[in-house]
């Protein structure tokens, strides 16, 4: 069954003639425990596809159905990691946790509560900082921290925005790793949105390119299907028969609709 | 074809620092033949941009020596080309003036009409004929770095130096820059040596990727030889278990880089 469904969604900003559409009519389907990434190059509207997902915006025309119903308003059934960590500079890691775990879970008993926290911290490997404040932890570890608040509320989609864009490639291995092992304990349903075909194919069953689109609106394409067992590491993807395939298709479907789009894009500059 | 068109020779930077002396390069050699293209990959913090800049001669030498075309580099020229990070173009200059800037440094005879004209044909060679009046603010930054492409190539330099040249951009539009510098390089092949950390950018343009060892005190680690015919098609490139071998190497080295630096400590 389909959790989480985008169904003809078009959005954009803007009126009238200084409209510009961003998504044009986007259909996506995500089921229950599915793992899906979506690629696009900055500025084709993956944030805005996220925000969409959660509610944060809503759409111009279409509708957004999580379990069959339509949605309008954001909640903690659709948690949201995002590029930028979002954290609260002046509360520490734990509380900064708790904060969210509050509002998700406001009937349970504050210990209890804490002890909730202190799990997820403990899942990102941060418990040796859940009293440092966010200016004092790295980007690595402040984005573990946004990933421990988001999975403590429960949500039973998480929506990640380029989690690990802003992070060295060393810390965005280690951090995928992570990322997927928490997902293989318990199955959350996920959609990660990020600009890195190697990091889609490492940590999906499915793989769908965001395409620019001549219009000015981009649209989802076919999604690939990653046949490629799990655990996975980056050894066993990179040595599996369909990865080369894989990764090769994808890269074409996404670079030759950006070649209409360039077209387009200097037609508008000239 | 001249093998040893630029000679690197047991080159040396250090920095005085607060805590004494710190060495960032050591006993850096190489050869490099003409028309090759050679990357230089490793960890942050390895010394790569140092040893960059020592060649384009913008840092002074603290041992060693280079030798480029049979003459030795003392200082910055337009006989190398650099392209930085970010595109560094002139603001308050269209593209067109930025690339054309350059040419009026290296043919100061030429009609200042027949400098726009050259300017303009690498333009188009990048696939901005038509944004020739656009200011860099009007530019995205993958269409700025393009115009930095351009401004290199039309200097008909010795050398292209590249520090990074793609890595602010997001790994798609990267890919898209990666074609457009093997598409120029394909028919004008200057000697250029690139400093990146993107393991495939370097497998995919290199004839030559040296690993460097980590900081401090970093040197070469090890030599990988990517005999990939040319001109090279990414999609070619990607469809060859080759390829896959290749990238592996470099990685187990960025990943154990340790392993080498430990031999090379031993030997030295």
């Amino acid at each position: 069954m389909s959790l989480l469904e985008l169904r003809n969604v078009t959005k954009g900003y803007g009126k009238g003639s200084l409209r510009t559409e961003v998504l044009h009519h986007v259909n996506l389907s995500i089921h229950d425990g599915e793992f899906v990434s979506v690629v696009g190059y900055s500025g084709t509207g993956k944030t805005t596809l996220v925000a969409t997902l959660s509610s944060l915006r809503l759409p111009d025309s279409g509708d957004v159905l999580f379990k069959g119903q339509r949605v309008t308003m954001p909640g903690p059934d659709r948690g949201v990691v995002f590029q930028n960590y979002s954290l609260l500079p002046w509360l520490t890691v734990l509380d900064n946790v708790h904060f969210a775990v509050q509002q998700a879970m406001p009937d349970m008993a504050t210990a209890k509560q804490l002890a909730h926290c202190e799990k997820y911290i403990e899942m990102v490997n941060l418990t040796h900082a859940k009293h440092k404040t966010p200016n004092e932890l790295s980007g690595g570890m402040r984005q573990r921290v946004s990933l421990a608040r988001t999975l403590a509320t429960k949500p039973e989609v998480l929506l990640m925005d380029e989690p690990l864009s802003a992070l060295d490639a060393l810390t965005r291995a280690t951090l995928q790793r992570e990322i997927v092992s928490i997902w293989e304990k318990d199955r959350r349903t996920v959609l990660l949105i990020t600009n890195d075909v190697d990091e889609a194919i490492l940590m999906s069953d499915r793989v769908i390119p965001l395409l620019p689109g001549s219009s000015g609106g981009a649209t989802l394409g076919e999604s690939f299907v990653v046949d490629i067992p799990r655990p996975r590491t980056r050894e066993s993807v990179t040595h599996h028969a369909s990865y080369r395939r894989l990764k090769r298709t994808i890269i074409d479907t996404l670079t030759s609709a950006r070649k209409k789009t360039l077209e387009a894009e200097l037609e508008t500059v000239a | 074809m001249n093998s040893k068109f630029l000679e690197l020779w047991r080159l040396k930077k250090q920095f005085k620092t607060d805590k004494g002396i710190f060495v960032a390069v050591r006993d850096f050699s190489v050869h490099v033949a003409e028309g090759e293209f050679i990357s230089i990959i490793g960890h942050s913090g390895c010394g790569k941009s140092t040893l960059l800049s020592m060649v384009a001669g913008l840092h002074e030498l603290d041992a060693g020596g280079i030798i480029l075309d049979n003459k030795e580099v003392l200082g910055a020229g337009p006989d190398r080309a650099v392209v930085f990070q970010s595109p560094n173009l002139l603001p308050w200059m269209t593209a067109l003036e930025n690339v054309t800037i350059g040419i009026e440094q290296i043919k100061p005879t030429l009609s200042h009409s027949d400098r726009a004209e050259i300017a303009m044909q690498w333009l188009k060679r990048v696939g901005l004929g038509r944004a020739g009046h656009k200011k860099p603010s009007e530019l995205s930054q993958g269409m700025q770095q393009r115009v930095g492409i351009a401004r290199a190539f039309a200097l008909e330099p010795k050398m292209l130096l590249l520090d990074e040249p793609f890595g602010m951009l997001d790994s798609l539009t990267r890919l898209e820059l990666q074609d457009v510098l093997l598409d120029v390089w394909s028919t004008h092949r200057i000697t250029t040596l690139m400093v990146t950390h993107d393991v495939d950018e370097a497998v995919t343009l290199s004839d030559r990727i040296i690993m460097m060892t980590n900081g401090p005190a970093a040197t070469i680690g090890d030599v990988l030889t990517i005999p990939f015919e040319r001109p090279r098609e990414r999609a070619t490139l990607l469809e060859d278990p080759e390829y896959t071998g290749y990238r592996d190497a470099v990685i187990s080295f960025l990943d154990h880089p340790e392993e080498k630096s430990a031999e090379i400590q031993a030997v030295a």
